[in-house]
């Protein structure tokens, strides 16, 4: 087989994989969000820490209350507050600028190097 | 929407052109004629083509055509050489007072970090007038109403003019600007949509929120803050500059329209006014992430030429609502209306 051909299906797997991590956590239960498989998760939602400022969330996650009551995110793609100061907790307000909140260096020291 | 009242030559001599659909070829000659020979002595003698009502009505016209239309006027204006040419005679001049008169600040070395950077900065150094803070300590409850006037004019089409950028930005920052809008279209329920939002607002306050129904009370420099976004949205040559006003419009808006909020429960007004400035403070606080790095900062990497556009965007959009926002509250310091004509007539007592 060549390199191009062994390229092509391994990404065939790993598409295939995502597909099926995807229907699965489709089917589960909303309640069930918490326990499904890491990678699936991984796969499937994005945290982005923005410099100085919230954690931007994308794909289908959901917050729950301590108690498990979910909070409506509202939209599609949410910042969360990492600051402390938002009046709208958990999601950010902005609040952040006027306190001048600061983050460390991103990413972090502790980071794996990045693979390309 | 309506064909807005004339205010001066230029725009009586555009609506005559644009009502000639029936016209035979020499009438229409005339017409056009009229409007060109108008529209170069306007320009020539204007004080301050910024403030200017005549120019900034007729353009604004023009633009409507790009957008929802005009009554009675026949779609296919927009594309006529006449008007066309008629918007690029102005808009030479428009971009030459916005570049003249816009601070853009030291520009950054490209790269998103440095682009966000150097956005968050100069947006947060911004000291223009607080139209929010007044709105949420001292606005009576007529001056809400004519702040809710005034900003229907660009509000009952909110995110339009940046729309137009779509399709003339690619990669990162066209991902980044799709993310945003399909957040301010409600991501695909109308109601959500937050032009849709601000007509609930209206409605909520006794006013009517039909497209371009004040057009006629609001002073140019609200249609100029319109214009500006659509000669930006519309000219591929400025992309850097419609992504600019994106990011800078988001970043300085999550906390005013906290303070917005808050003036109108001042007022008494429930949820239902008040919704559309809640949503908006958790939504731009979102946007103004994705607008400062992902959108401007990724599209002034990509393409190094459009960084200084994307800061003389930002520049002329809060130089632009700055002056606007001066005039809204010396008027109303002064206790007088900041509409042309107080907008108490045909409003429920």
């Amino acid at each position: 087989m060549s390199d191009q051909d062994a390229l092509a299906q391994a990404l065939a797997v790993a598409e295939a994989q995502a597909a099926e991590a995807e229907a699965e956590l489709r089917a589960a239960p909303a309640s069930a969000g918490r326990g499904h498989a890491p990678g699936a998760a991984d796969a499937l939602v994005s945290i982005t820490a923005y410099p100085n400022g919230p954690l931007l969330v994308r794909g289908p996650f959901e917050i729950l209350t301590p108690d498990g009551t979910v909070i409506p995110p509202g939209r599609k793609t949410v910042a969360l507050c990492r600051c402390g100061v938002s009046t709208l907790k958990p999601f950010c307000d902005g609040s952040h600028k006027a306190v001048r909140f600061r983050t460390e260096a991103e990413p972090p020291d502790n980071a794996p190097p990045a693979l390309d | 929407m309506q064909i807005p009242q004339s205010r001066g030559p230029v725009s009586a001599a555009l609506i005559d052109l644009l009502r000639s659909s029936d016209s035979d070829s020499s009438t229409e000659a005339a017409l056009a004629a009229a409007l060109h020979e108008r529209t170069a002595v306007a320009l020539a003698t204007t004080d301050d083509l910024l403030l200017d009502d005549d120019l900034q009505t007729a353009l604004f016209m023009a633009y409507e055509l790009r957008y929802s239309g005009l009554d009675g006027v026949d779609d296919a204006w927009e594309w006529h050489p006449d008007v066309l040419s008629f918007c690029a005679d102005v808009e030479v001049d428009f971009e030459i007072a916005l570049r003249e008169r816009a601070s853009v600040p030291e520009l950054p070395e490209p790269g998103v970090e440095n682009v966000a950077t150097a956005l968050f900065e100069f947006t947060g150094a911004d000291s223009g007038p607080s139209v929010s803070r007044y709105l949420a300590k001292k606005a009576t409850d007529e001056q809400a109403r004519e702040f809710l006037i005034l900003r229907s004019i660009y509000q009952l089409k909110e995110a339009d003019p940046h729309t137009w950028a779509i399709p003339r930005i690619r990669s990162r920052a066209k991902a980044a600007l799709v993310e945003i809008q399909a957040d301010e279209y409600g991501g695909g329920r109308f109601d959500r949509m937050h032009s849709e939002l601000f007509a609930r607002t209206m409605r909520g306050v006794g006013l009517d929120a039909s497209y371009g129904h004040y057009i006629d009370q609001v002073p140019a420099i609200t249609l100029t803050s319109s214009n500006m976004m659509t000669m930006f949205g519309t000219h591929r040559r400025l992309r850097g500059a419609i992504a600019g006003h994106l990011a800078a419009f988001e970043m300085t808006s999550s906390q005013p329209n906290r303070l917005y909020g808050n003036g109108f429960r001042r007022l008494g007004y429930d949820k239902n006014v008040t919704y559309y400035f809640d949503e908006h403070v958790e939504a731009d606080a979102v946007h103004e992430q994705i607008a400062a790095r992902d959108l401007a900062g990724s599209l002034a990497t990509d393409e190094p030429e459009l960084l200084e556009d994307v800061f003389f965007g930002a520049a002329a959009g809060l130089f632009i609502d700055g002056l606007a926002g001066h005039q809204q509250i010396d008027a109303w310091t002064a206790g007088v209306s900041a509409l042309r004509t107080p907008a108490t007539a045909g409003l429920p007592a």
